[in-house]
């Protein structure tokens, strides 16, 4: 299978045929936002993000030479950790809205519109956090190594959404502090947050607080005992000595010998995975951002427009979710607000065929957004996809507290493919070295590197394009080739390639009496 | 005396333009005939597609002029 125009268009038709209306209004009292949300019903959620990403899992699922056991040491400490930290937002009043990867994604917005309340509660959700992993974590996990948590928190208006169905349904923040506050975090040991969660904050915990040179504040580090007084002032809770006990029980309960793991010769079902049963395959990951869109959405003020993004989003969303899984038989790993991850691990360990695959896929969600998805949503004109690739060993699973379980790519390679495209624009692809290296010549030769990006990047590339190369390519190859160069002049013929040359194959030899 | 000859579109009753029109319908349905009485001109105007094996299809802009001593 591969990326067809009609297809895809016919596909998005249907979507938008049975969308139905979307309604969008102020969340104005507590709900359980996994039953109220969905595609068409969305909330505009006033709240404090918090992102805590926490270091040593991807390095370790990438670790070949790990021995079996250390391997399951690692899948049982992320599912124990992500158990624990969910328990720890519950604790301070926060919503789990979900893991990437090991990165924590959590929501605090009640009280309702309370910003003082919502920024305290997102801090110090950030200082227990940094308490838990060095007082409680690490010392229970000795073999993993020392970990070390960074944060980033906003506040602020974003939209909330429901995605997918069954096991697949997700929670979707969209808007600009459920995004900065992933993009603020920084370093190791640093918790990072916006000048709007800065100025909500109360004297004490300003007081903690210095801005960096780069913009955003930074909290300073406090002992165990301050941080106990904190919480305790600000009327919150979070005890030590239970989050240990739950992590022991968890130990204890999610024993190494009923943890398994294994390569996959068929597509993996991430549905199908847990703590019990979880893949290790040689994968190339692949992070498609919709790059424009959350200032799209911020810009959207009235009903109507609201609406319309959302219509926007949701048809890009499911049709890059169609893309990989349907045209090209990937894994969809999840959405992330705007973002999609998938992984491609097929033909099992064929590390050729499985970077072809991921790239032309790659091109298929190009084609997708700049063919189908324009013409069906013009307002969507000025929106393009940034793409980032990378392939590694990669631990897959399903995790976390019952009932809130997350689908988990676990790699270095995965978080690679992520800063790749980070660091992307619009329309852009962009692969690793160890992608680029090993693509066949016909793809390799629309990328070159780019320092910015760090790593190979095409640009505007669609199914068409790499379609008309291979032709004219083709064509170059059997000594047929006729240019055409477009010049001030018009049009010049010549068998010369030109930087601006256009290769074209006759229909039949030219001859005047033909 | 001399009789000025008839455009090639009114000669026969205008058989070869219909024969053409007939046969551009079927195979360039986004081309269409106009023609400029005082110059004695006919044109093909409009757009052709090309679509790739993908199925994008590509609109080029056309416009064909018919000389005078056409066919």
């Amino acid at each position: 299978m591969s990326w067809n125009y009609q297809r895809s268009y016919d596909r998005i038709h249907d979507h938008l045929d049975h969308m139905g209306e979307i309604e969008v209004a102020k969340l104005t009292r507590e709900a359980d936002l996994e039953q109220l949300l969905s595609e068409t019903t969305c909330r505009e959620v006033n709240g404090a993000h918090v992102y805590v990403q926490v270091s040593n899992f991807a390095r370790l699922a990438s670790d070949g030479l790990y021995a079996e056991d250390d391997y399951k040491r690692l899948i049982q400490s992320v599912h124990i950790y992500e158990r624990a930290v969910t328990r720890i937002v519950e604790g301070l009043g926060g919503v789990l809205v979900h893991f990437q990867g090991s990165k924590l994604h959590a929501l605090f917005y009640r009280p309702i519109d309370d910003y003082e309340q919502l920024g305290v509660r997102a801090v110090l959700l950030q200082l227990v956090l940094k308490d838990f992993v060095k007082t409680i974590f690490n010392p229970a996990f000795p073999d993993c190594g020392d970990f070390t948590i960074a944060g980033g928190t906003d506040l602020g208006n974003a939209i909330g959404t429901m995605d997918g169905i069954n096991g697949d349904r997700e929670l979707l923040f969209l808007g600009a502090p459920a995004n900065h506050a992933a993009k603020i975090i920084s370093t190791a040991h640093r918790l990072r947050l916006t000048q709007q969660v800065y100025e909500a904050l109360p004297d004490d915990l300003r007081a903690m607080c210095f801005q960096t040179d780069d913009g955003p504040y930074q909290v300073l580090p406090v002992s165990s005992d301050d941080l106990d007084a904190l919480l305790k002032s600000h009327g919150l809770t979070w005890n030590r000595d239970v989050s240990a006990r739950h992590v022991e029980e968890d130990k204890e309960r999610f024993h190494l010998e009923d943890i398994a793991y294994s390569s996959a010769e068929v597509r993996i079902e991430v549905d199908d995975l847990s703590i019990f049963n979880n893949k290790r395959v040689l994968g190339a990951s692949i992070f498609a951002d919709v790059s424009g869109f959350t200032r799209y959405i911020d810009e959207a003020t009235s009903d109507e427009e609201k609406q319309e993004a959302l219509k926007v989003f949701h048809a890009i969303r499911k049709e890059t979710a169609r893309v990989l899984t349907g045209d090209f038989n990937g894994v969809r790993i999840q959405y992330q607000g705007d973002r999609i991850q998938g992984l491609f691990h097929l033909p099992q360990d064929d590390e050729e065929a499985i970077v072809q695959k991921v790239v032309e896929a790659a091109v298929g969600l190009q084609s997708s957004m700049e063919h189908t998805l324009k013409a069906w949503l013009p307002e969507a004109k000025d929106l393009r996809l940034a793409i980032g690739i990378d392939m590694g060993t990669t631990l897959i699973s399903k995790l976390g507290a019952r009932g809130q379980r997350d689908r988990i790519c676990l790699g270095e390679e995965v978080e690679c493919a992520a800063q790749l495209e980070e660091r992307s624009e619009g329309g852009q692809i962009a692969l690793s070295k160890a992608v680029y290296e090993i693509l066949p010549d016909e793809l390799r030769d629309h990328f070159t590197y780019s320092a910015k990006v760090q790593g190979y990047v095409a640009t505007d590339l669609t199914a068409e394009k790499v379609e008309r190369a291979a032709r004219g390519s083709k064509i170059y190859r059997t000594g047929a080739a006729v240019f055409l160069t477009a010049g001030a002049i018009g049009l010049t013929i010549s068998g010369l390639k030109s930087a601006r040359a256009r290769s074209v194959a006759p229909g039949r030899p030219y001859a005047p009496d033909a | 005396m001399h009789q000025m000859r008839k455009p090639w579109y009114l000669q026969d009753g205008g058989a070869r333009l219909a024969q053409d029109r007939a046969c551009i319908a079927g195979a360039f349905p986004g081309l269409t005939y106009q023609i400029d009485e005082a110059a004695g001109l006919v044109f093909l105007d409009g757009s052709i597609t090309l679509v790739a094996e993908c199925g994008v299809p590509t609109p080029i802009a056309v416009r064909v002029v018919f000389p005078v001593d056409y066919p």
